[in-house]
């Protein structure tokens, strides 16, 4: 019984696949089955945020109702779920606004200003931890694009060896590496659609 | 008290308790980012159901319309499967549900890495190499061989079928394919350091940003 | 898309078809031929979960982004296998990986996954997967799970940390709280400024495509060492596809413009 599931499940991935592959290529009358198709995931997608609420839910309530570690933390994580929430279903626009703006955007581009110092101190320990050729050059560029960026009549020479660097070298590494990352897209793609996905097909 | 005051001070207090972190991972800080998470999680919430969920079930189930009712029916049915996977005895059954997220996913995801990303980054490297009829045309040609040699040099470094040595152990394949390797490290590490650079300039700008929040709001600005 | 594109798009997936389905079987008969260069990350990796089993604590595992369905859904199926090989070693010593994960439509993957590993441990009886995977949305710019992060490795009291899926700068902020609680680190991000945060801050950090190979370096599946073939294959096609047109391009500056002449005389020129 669950071997013929497993088949379903695995015939069911690669046609669907397939179908949609087709429908997005060609443009035929695939088409409007594949749009069909493309907007049941959709949806689908959206199901499982409830799937997550659950499981969120229930995590941190029973870490409330278990006094386990960190017991204060689930209770303010519960209560600012449940606030917004809350909010939402009392229509509570003002608050709500309070609560989304100026709390949460705060809290969020804190945490990006906090990323400076994390950031620094990578550099730092980078060369700290292993002095290799790759590190020293790589703090080397960190180095010339920050100075380059300092708009200073003295430093006019690396602000345009910045320039350089950016619009060449960097640019040609960071080409190498989309493509690298672009064909393991591919291959794990292609895996799926031949039937040779683990998650699907154990 | 306004709610413009009250959020005022809120985000003042939220900010502070943020920059607790500097001093050291503390009680404080980890209240803000769990009642951050909290928010996160009930404003996806809200708008997933206002904007997906709702629309869908209007759409469909509000039709009257017995192909709609079924077309509406499926993701309910698929969301109600995937929930079975958290159930080790119906975990197969969630299986089916799981299948028609990764064959829709694997289908776009290989045209969108292929479409998306492969053809323009090859496409724009060639590009490169036609730099136009002007004074510093040369230059640009030469710049233009570099990329292309970086881009070359970076996917030959990523190539990880190794020959094996005279012990057994695998090695990069011969002295030529080992020097084009490390040149290519050396593309991948400058391009790494440029976008960290880049990555410090940009949180150096919201750190000037969220200094001046502060100051701003302790002079009452 | 224009019609080049969708020409070469159907081109290149026949192409990538068949190294796959080739490579697949060639490596089945003869997986020793294809020996591989080693990966620091890779070699570390059991060992972090190692050292978790031996101190009783577990390893976080946390995967932003990548939803079934869409198109990083490929990227979502590559953390899957390395959480997999992950899971499947932490079974053996009972202490289950403690994921977290910022997708919700990865939840159900992670279940599986999870129970998967342990199934082929033999050591599925009362294992819940649910109780070891944590959703938290990931908010603007990732920064609300990574902030998570950094409060769940304290208290998971992890023994080690991965970080797969796709992660941008925000990456920093788990990694320098780990760095802080001396946690071991593996960054396996696909996005490249995460892999540049990830060099420096990460204890081994997986750069370019390095992310998609844990089921070649840690597993025994043949279909994942063939995967690795087929991307080399598909490598040298793609320096082949770069190198044809920039031959074209010098050789007719070269010669003033006598190759595009003789293609246009061969094929036919477009007027």
């Amino acid at each position: 019984m669950g071997r013929i599931a497993t088949l379903i499940a695995s015939a069911l991935a690669i046609s669907i696949g397939l179908i949609v592959l087709v429908g997005l290529l060609t443009g035929s009358t695939l088409a409007g089955l594949t749009g069909l198709v493309l907007q049941i995931a959709v949806i689908t997608a959206a199901m499982t945020v409830l799937i997550g609420v659950l499981n969120l839910l229930i995590l941190h309530l029973r870490r409330i109702f278990g006094r386990e570690r960190g017991i204060i933390y689930s209770i303010t994580l519960v209560v600012s779920f449940l606030l917004v929430i809350a909010l939402y279903v009392l229509d509570q626009p003002d608050a709500r606004r309070v609560v989304l703006e100026d709390v949460a955007v705060s809290i969020e581009s804190t945490l990006s200003a906090l990323l400076v110092f994390a950031l620094v101190y990578g550099a730092y320990r980078l060369m700290r931890r292993r002095v290799t050729w790759a590190a020293v050059l790589f703090t080397a560029i960190v180095l010339i694009t920050l100075l380059g960026a300092v708009p200073l009549s003295q430093l006019a020479l690396l602000e345009q060896l910045r320039a350089w660097i950016l619009a060449v070298p960097a640019s040609a590494g960071a080409r190498g590496l989309l493509l690298g990352i672009a064909l393991a897209a591919i291959i794990a793609g292609m895996r799926v659609l031949i039937g040779q996905e683990r998650a699907v097909r154990e | 008290m306004t709610l413009d005051q009250i959020g005022l001070i809120a985000g003042f207090v939220c900010t502070l308790l943020i920059f607790s972190y500097l001093l050291g991972d503390n009680f404080l800080y980890r209240l803000a980012i769990y009642a951050f998470a909290g928010i996160t999680a009930g404003y996806v919430t809200v708008v997933t159901v206002e904007s997906v969920i709702l629309p869908w079930i209007r759409g469909t189930f509000g039709s009257g319309d017995p192909i709609g009712l079924v077309v509406g029916a499926v993701p309910l049915v698929l969301g109600v499967l995937l929930l079975l996977k958290s159930v080790n005895r119906y975990q197969r059954a969630g299986n089916i549900a799981l299948a028609v997220l990764i064959g829709v996913g694997a289908a776009v995801g290989l045209v969108g890495a292929i479409s998306g990303t492969l053809l323009p980054v090859m496409r724009d490297t060639v590009e490169t190499l036609r730099p136009g009829d002007n004074a510093e045309s040369n230059i640009a040609l030469v710049n233009g061989f570099i990329i292309i040699g970086g881009v070359m040099c970076t996917l030959v470094y990523f190539g990880r079928i190794a020959r094996r040595g005279p012990d057994g152990a695998p090695q990069r394949p011969r002295l030529f394919g080992r020097f084009i390797s490390t040149l290519g490290q050396g593309f991948v590490v400058i391009a790494l350091g440029a976008l960290y650079g880049g990555a410090i300039l940009t949180g150096l700008t919201i750190l000037s940003e969220r200094l001046a929040f502060i100051f701003l709001t302790i002079g009452g600005g | 898309m224009d019609s080049t594109t969708r020409v070469l798009t159907i081109l290149i997936i026949l192409f990538a078809f068949a190294a796959v389905a080739i490579a697949i079987q060639f490596v089945r008969r003869r997986r020793e031929a294809f020996p591989l260069i080693a990966s620091d990350a890779y070699t570390a990796m059991p060992q972090v979960v190692g050292a978790g089993i031996e101190s009783g604590r577990p390893v976080l595992i946390a995967h932003n982004g990548d939803a079934l369905g869409g198109t990083n859904t490929p990227f979502a199926l590559i953390a899957a296998e390395m959480t997999y090989q992950i899971a499947y070693r932490a079974a053996v010593g009972g202490v289950a990986p403690v994921m977290a994960i910022s997708e919700s439509t990865v939840l159900p993957l992670a279940y599986g996954t999870l129970t998967r590993a342990h199934k082929a441990r033999n050591r599925l009886a009362g294992f819940i997967s649910p109780d070891h995977v944590h959703w938290a949305p990931a908010g603007n710019r990732s920064m609300a799970f990574a902030a998570l992060l950094t409060g769940m490795l304290r208290t998971h009291n992890a023994a080690g940390a991965v970080f797969t899926g796709n992660y941008g700068s925000e990456l920093a902020l788990p990694l320098w709280s780990a760095t802080r609680q001396r946690v071991p680190t593996i960054a396996a991000t696909h996005n490249i400024e995460g892999q540049a945060i990830a060099f420096a801050l990460a204890d081994h950090a997986m750069l370019g495509d390095e992310f998609s190979l844990s089921g070649a370096y840690l597993g025994s599946d043949s279909t994942a060492l063939g995967g690795v073939v087929a991307a080399s294959i598909l490598r040298i096609a793609v320096i082949v596809g770069l190198l044809i047109p920039t031959l074209y391009i010098v050789g007719d500056e070269v010669t003033g413009g006598a190759i595009s002449r003789l293609l246009a005389g061969l094929f036919g020129g477009g007027s």
